[in-house]
């Protein structure tokens, strides 16, 4: 230890500005050395005090702003936001649907296909790739909890979910093209055969 | 300023020299420490890394599943890599510095030992889920214990060392390691304290948004007293005792330490911003993290331009290489900091891989460097050696600097890409990226760039691992002889606190009145935003005005305990926040009152997976079965890891009693005969799944199988309101 605090005393010795100056730069603190350190007295540089007073001023100034003269809540914000999204949604994708818009989507093979595509991407993992139910019900057989068969139930159905049952509502994931082009192809699935048919749930609905 | 201050021959007359020695064998062990954990954290760091990047890595092993080896990995490099480095370093230059000996042997040898216990234990019950499910604060009760036992061991024997002295005044490393003991020991008690229910679970004493606002007023000043400021203390040591340089400002380290000291403890808040926590304790959380900015940056400053006239060491000596870099990483991390507290930026970056690149700017950069620098300055004096492979120590310096670089900016671009992707509306107001596992799989591939990273990291390590074993072979035969140093005793104080002409010198002279100070210091930030909400106890009335909340029956609270032993908040928040994309995408924002009887708090501080706050009924109970089994099933793409074992393991029915028990006396309103009753009520809750699961076509289920408990508790999260809510965001 102790070469290494005379190599340091040397150091300074050498070092012409540090003697008998009392201001200015590089003035070491008188009586300030421990274990060889020594401690210079340099003000704070101007920029980093200036950004110190800064840096309080504005926390004064938007403490004061959002919690003591009334600026808007987070909640508020946050209401303001939700009003237009949902005036987004509601313009873009207005609720329900024309059964005859459907049937054409029936009739349409290209429609038809992304309603496949649809199925397979959003559906499958419940209803199983081919329909026939497996943590949601079956979609080929006979029986109906909520779609009861019909194209405008079912679409019902898929744009609002059944949401105590853990059926998504889709409105705001899906655009209104895909919606209708699911719908159009789960319809088709009737009486399709399936691997592994889910035993029926809900009523028999005949037609 | 006074000049009768010891120092060298001038006062060899006023008082009688005395010779003694230091104590470097403590300083070797903690030194050896520091490198053995050091290896141990980052390959579980890497480990959990190539987790991300390859969801099958140690696919269907409970103790080796992401959730249960992330906390190791953080308690490693917290506590076992970082704070072994910090003890080493305070020991040896405590010493030094107040030239005296450590005050005890015997207290410094069970702090040793009593840490490396610790750590032990947390290696050995993190992997079996053995938590208390708060970040960095995972260890259970008992360990809990040993920690504060051993913290006020290494406190006392620093405060004692401090009081034999023989240099009157104390240097600012001392300010910085006085404040570390007294705020990480009051932090840790705080935070801890919990009710045990058996040897190996506890539940918290603060609930829901109290708990929330103590997890991360100790979280953050864990950061702030336990990664910060003992390491400023070190930087204040070995920069000038490496480039052989004055300290560029006396005057900056008083006003920068004690603004950190003031200014660190209110910004814990930070990391609840947008939540159900109230506005005001939000936005003054925030508006002290910008303040701290400069503060931070005053002990950058005086650390860096210490190197005036030796910046050639910077080509020259590879151990003030590693500090510098330490050091610039510092100041690069305390910019990002008070960036990432500001309202807005956190709504882009909260819950992203953004906040692990600022942690590991820090971690890797800052601590991990400044360790690096000190050991290798360290060793040739600790154990007599030829010197380190010069070479050697340039090109670990050069892999770690690479490492952190590659592993930082690929973490931000991940966390900026996912955040934008969260926030991603079209013109209809519909999500663009409605499905999570979209943002995912965008940033698996910076998930491998990272690990990358990771893995540059650690061979540099690896390689000062060799370095300094070589070394070590080289170490004189008489390494163990103590180093003896001679120094006069400075003559008793003759100033009094309160007498005309204060300066902060005379303050140095009185260590325990600046210890007194610096409590003062962090008490004020603390009493302000912790005691409304702590002592709000009868706070179901007052904070959340009479909300009807459900509690969770037996069963649920089994599950919920499941959820905490598995790690899920790691990567799965609940915690929907007042922000207009995350009520699109997960339905009405968190209210504060949801979690009111939560012990502990689970909001989460990431999301690796999507947010759980209104997961329940949202898929129905098959569904959940099927997805823990494999999440594959479900979600094609998904990188969750599976958890078989919940489908056959069972649930521990009979401890429900006295768990519900526990949580009837922290408050939960629980009915004797809920106490009483829980075993039934939780097995005639689960017998209702069980029928559900087999209606559904599951096969082989028992009600007293783990995944029922569990899908239980998920199944109520969102619907702890009694009243009906409106779900979706129309």
């Amino acid at each position: 230890m102790s070469d290494i605090k005379s190599d340091n005393k040397r150091d300074n010795k050498g070092d012409s500005k540090n003697t008998g100056q009392t201001s200015g730069l590089d003035v070491l603190m008188p009586g300030h050395e421990y274990d060889g350190i020594q401690e210079f007295n340099n003000p704070a540089p101007f920029w980093w005090q200036l950004f110190f007073y800064l840096s309080i001023a504005f926390g004064v100034g938007y403490f004061a702003y959002y919690q003591l003269m009334g600026g808007p809540t987070l909640k508020e914000e946050l209401t303001v936001k939700l009003e237009k999204i949902e005036a987004l949604q509601v313009k873009s994708h207005p609720k329900g649907a024309d059964e005859s818009v459907l049937m054409a989507v029936m009739a349409d093979p290209a429609k038809m296909a992304v309603g496949q595509k649809v199925f397979g991407e959003k559906c499958a993992a419940c209803h199983a790739p081919d329909g026939g139910g497996l943590v949601g019900p079956n979609l080929t057989d006979n029986y109906w909890i909520h779609g009861q068969g019909k194209l405008l139930t079912i679409y019902e159905v898929v744009e609002d979910g059944v949401l105590d049952k853990g059926m998504p509502a889709w409105r705001n994931i899906l655009a209104e093209d895909e919606i209708l082009d699911v719908v159009g192809y789960v319809k088709s699935l009737k009486g399709k055969p399936v691997a592994t048919a889910k035993p029926p749930q809900g009523d028999l609905v005949s037609e | 300023m006074n000049n009768q201050q010891s120092s060298g021959a001038n006062t060899g007359s006023q008082n009688q020299v005395e010779s003694f020695q230091y104590d470097d064998d403590i300083v070797r062990k903690f030194t050896l420490a520091t490198l053995t954990w050091g290896l141990v954290a980052m390959l579980a760091g890497l480990y959990i890394a190539l987790q991300l990047a390859y969801f099958k890595l140690g696919q269907n092993l409970p103790w080796l599943s992401f959730g249960r080896i992330r906390p190791l990995h953080t308690n490693a490099a917290i506590f076992a890599f970082a704070g072994n480095a910090i003890f080493a370093g305070i020991y040896y230059s405590t010493q030094r510095l107040l030239r005296t000996r450590l005050w005890s042997d015997a207290v410094s040898r069970f702090h040793f030992w009593g840490w490396q216990t610790i750590i032990v234990s947390a290696a050995l019950t993190l992997p079996f889920g053995i938590t208390q499910g708060k970040e960095y604060a995972e260890l259970e009760w008992p360990i809990d214990i040993l920690i504060a036992v051993v913290w006020v061991a290494f406190g006392l024997n620093l405060l004692q060392t401090i009081r034999i002295r023989r240099e009157k005044h104390i240097y600012v490393a001392i300010w910085f390691y006085i404040a570390t003991f007294i705020t990480v020991a009051v932090l840790h008690i705080v935070n801890s304290l919990a009710i045990p229910v058996t040897f190996f679970k506890s539940y918290e004493i603060y609930a829901g948004v109290t708990d929330a606002l103590v997890q991360w007023w100790y979280g953050h000043n864990a950061v702030a007293f336990f990664l910060t400021t003992p390491f400023l203390g070190l930087m204040y040591y070995f920069i000038p005792k490496a480039v052989n340089r004055p300290v560029y400002s006396y005057r900056l380290s008083v006003i920068h330490f004690w603004t950190l000291v003031f200014i660190y403890i209110w910004a814990g808040p930070h990391h609840l911003l947008n939540t159900a926590l109230p506005d005001w304790a939000q936005t003054v959380g925030m508006v002290f993290s910008v303040m701290l900015w400069i503060p931070s940056w005053g002990g950058m400053i005086n650390g860096i331009l210490t190197l005036r006239g030796a910046w050639d060491k910077l080509r020259t000596d590879p151990p003030t290489k590693f500090l510098v870099a330490a050091t610039t990483f510092y100041g690069m991390a305390t910019f990002e900091g008070p960036l990432l507290a500001i309202k807005s930026v956190s709504a882009l970056a909260h819950y992203t891989d953004w906040i692990i690149a600022h942690v590991h700017a820090g971690a890797l950069g800052w601590n991990g460097l400044l360790s690096f620098g000190m050991i290798y300055y360290l060793v040739p004096r600790l154990w007599k050696t030829k010197p380190l492979n010069v070479s050697w120590m340039n090109i670990h310096f050069w892999t770690a600097t690479v490492g952190i670089l590659i592993y930082t900016i690929s973490m931000w671009a991940a966390g900026i890409t996912q955040g934008l992707m969260w926030m991603g509306m079209d013109s209809a107001g519909k999500l663009l990226y409605p499905d999570f596992v979209q943002t995912v799989i965008r940033i698996v591939p910076l998930y491998w760039v990272r690990a990358f990273g990771g893995l540059l990291y650690l061979s540099g390590f690896v390689l000062m691992l060799v370095n300094v074993y070589q070394a070590i072979q080289t170490a004189s035969a008489d390494y163990t002889n103590e180093v003896t140093d001679r120094y006069p005793r400075f003559k008793a104080l003759t100033e009094k606190l309160f007498s005309p002409g204060f300066t902060h010198e005379r303050l140095e002279a009185m260590p325990m009145v600046l210890a007194g100070l610096a409590l003062v210091g962090i008490l004020i930030g603390t009493a302000v935003e912790i005691v409304p909400f702590v002592t709000a106890n009868s706070y179901s009335e007052s904070i959340y005005q009479g909300a009807k909340v459900k509690h969770y029956t037996p069963l649920e609270q089994a599950g919920r305990d499941i959820y905490v032993r598995e790690g899920c908040y790691l990567c799965h928040s609940q915690m929907i926040r007042k922000l207009d994309f995350d009520v699109v995408r997960y339905g009405p924002e968190s209210k504060m009152e949801e979690s009111m009887w939560d012990h502990p708090f689970q909001w989460g501080s990431k999301r690796i997976g999507p947010d759980l706050a209104r997961e329940g009924g949202k898929f129905p109970n098959l569904w959940h079965y099927r997805h823990m089994n494999n999440p594959r099933d479900l979600t094609a793409q998904s990188i969750m890891p599976s958890y078989p074992w919940l489908l056959s393991d069972k649930t521990d029915f009979e401890v429900l009693s006295k768990k519900i028990s526990v949580l009837k006396t922290l408050g939960v309103p629980y009915s004797d005969d809920d106490v009483s009753n829980a075993v039934a009520l939780a097995h005639a809750q689960a017998k209702i799944i069980v029928d559900d699961l087999k209606a559904n076509g599951a096969t082989m289920v028992d009600e007293d199988r783990e995944i029922v408990a569990l899908i239980a508790y998920l199944q109520l999260l969102g619907k702890q309101i009694e009243a009906p809510q409106k779900v979706g965001a129309r």
